[in-house]
């Protein structure tokens, strides 16, 4: 006889949310513990191997960094455009053109720039790199890495890990100079009555000494989160080649999840800020 | 105790490489002094990559000790573990498993600029030269892909050979290969064994294979994997020693 999921006795759905509850509080285990001991890695062995170490940092930055510049120019330009485009048109009913600085700086700086930025990061390099490891792993070329000396967490997990947190870094601050720039356009081409030194004063106006700190920081974390991610379903856990694309998908979908949490994280920061 | 011994298994059980639950062999007591030449045979499928990975503290024991150069590896520091594995060696079966997205120099190329920190232009002409000493000088710049499993498995050789080795393990190196290639190996397995290593320690070798037959000149002592044990052999016994049912070799 089959049992459909709806006809699950009660205890038994119990327990599966009971096991996924666990799976989870495992996987965030996990995660922290690869997390902390790549930072023990580069606090304990930095400068260790450099001539070899220091290019893998910036590879990664080149490529989730420098390569990505047209893609964020465009996505900088658009959100500029959009913001500007629906809070002009709300605010000039209102007569509360004043605010167009105040709005950019909560949307833009604040949140959509680095989330986007993290998300085009994600898909564009932290899925190569779960490729690119998973299958290093699956061809057993990881124990292969041990098997000369090399320790994997030096070689494959760190370099990706500070060039992941420096390229989202860079390219968040130049996605939110872009739409901050694209948006003042925006209001020229309207006819919008706010002169550029009105439009500057009212970004300077809203931008605190926190926004920087906290931006650096959530920027870095989001970078890190994506490596640690990406390197977890890449290297943790044995794989079959046919494998990787699955833990491709989750590491995805687990990148995406761990950035909101830290983005959630960095609200409260800006709502005590 | 074991004083002096390079590699030492108490009481060991050795798991699968990608399944640590599944123990291949249990209560293995295994000694390798300085200079020892081993070969161990066995069935394949019997544990003898696994033996080898762990004998090489590249995978723990699912239970046991295991002790490298008097220490026990898994419970020391991390600077330590590092410190001890650029002394251990292991060449993998079916092609030594190189960085498959390296050419042959880079992969020779990685282990001389990690560990030894040297200049690029010093580290290229080593990397050649240990190319030219394997015989694949003229394909240094090839992927593993394009090469034999052979000559894969002499590349992971030359990767390693500038380490200041202490043991090396050699998963069945000379498998599938005719006889002018297997006598390459066991000369210039003889040569490094019989070269003066770190701290004056002659390099202790560990093989596997599925016939005992090429090693016993060369080789002193000799262990066959039966059940889930590993039992010691004499020359004579390892002479008599039916050869294993051989897989198809592949290219």
């Amino acid at each position: 006889m089959t049992t459909t999921h709806d006809e699950l006795p009660r205890a038994s759905r119990l327990e599966r949310a009971g096991l996924a509850a666990v799976g989870v509080r495992n996987l965030i285990r996990e995660l922290a513990a690869l997390a902390l001991i790549t930072l023990g890695v580069l606090v304990t062995r930095r400068g260790a191997a450099r001539r070899v170490v220091r290019p893998l940092v910036y590879e990664q930055i080149w490529d989730a960094g420098i390569r990505l510049l047209p893609i964020i120019t465009f996505l900088g330009l658009a959100l500029g455009l959009l913001v500007i485009a629906q809070t002009t048109a709300l605010l000039s009913r209102l007569g509360a053109q004043g605010y167009v600085g105040t709005i950019m700086v909560a949307v833009v700086v604040r949140e959509l720039g680095p989330l986007l930025t993290a998300f085009l990061v994600l898909a564009r390099a932290g899925t190569a790199n779960v490729v690119e490891l998973g299958t290093l792993r699956a061809l057993g070329e990881v124990r292969a890495l041990e098997s000369v000396g090399v320790d994997p967490i030096h070689y494959l997990v760190m370099p990706r890990m500070v060039g992941l947190a420096v390229a989202v870094f860079c390219l968040t601050t130049f996605l939110i100079l872009t739409a901050l720039a694209s948006g003042y356009l925006f209001i020229f081409l309207q006819a919008v009555p706010l002169k550029p030194g009105a439009y500057l004063a009212q970004l300077g106006d809203a931008l605190a000494w926190q926004d920087f700190v906290l931006l650096a920081l959530k920027t870095a974390f989001f970078g890190a989160v994506i490596g640690v991610v990406n390197c977890y379903h890449g290297l943790a856990k044995p794989l079959e080649i046919e494998e990787v694309p699955e833990a491709t998908s989750r590491a995805v979908v687990q990148s995406v999840v761990g950035c909101i949490f830290v983005d959630a994280f960095f609200l409260v920061g800006y709502v005590f800020a | 105790m074991s004083e002096g011994a390079d590699i030492e298994l108490i009481g060991v059980d050795v798991a699968y490489e990608e399944d640590l639950d599944e123990v291949l062999l249990r209560g293995v007591d295994w000694r390798i002094q300085p200079g020892e030449w081993w070969v161990v045979g066995g069935e394949p499928g019997s544990g003898k990559t696994s033996l080898l990975s762990t004998g090489a503290a590249l995978v723990p024991p699912r239970a046991g000790t295991l002790r490298i150069f008097g220490g026990d590896y898994w419970e020391a520091t991390e600077r330590q573990q590092v410190e001890w594995r650029r002394r251990i060696g292991m060449i993998f079966d079916g092609g030594g498993r190189l960085f498959s997205h390296m050419n042959l120099f880079e992969n020779v190329l990685l282990p001389l600029e990690y560990h030894l920190g040297l200049e690029h232009d010093v580290a290229v002409e080593r990397a050649g030269a240990l190319l030219s000493r394997v015989g694949l000088d003229d394909d240094a710049h090839l992927l593993p892909s394009r090469l034999s499993q052979a000559a894969r498995q002499r590349v992971a050789l030359a990767r390693i050979l500038d380490l200041p080795l202490r043991m090396l393990f050699i998963d069945n190196p000379l498998a599938g290969l005719p006889p002018d290639d297997a006598k390459w190996w066991l000369e210039l397995l003889r040569e490094l064994r019989a070269a003066p290593g770190p701290d004056d320690e002659r390099l202790a070798i560990v093989a596997s294979t599925y016939d005992f037959g090429d090693w016993l000149e060369w080789a002193d002592h000799f262990a066959i994997i039966e059940g889930e044990s590993l039992e010691p052999l004499s020359r004579q016994q390892a002479g008599a020693a039916e050869p294993s049912v051989l897989p198809e070799a592949s290219p």
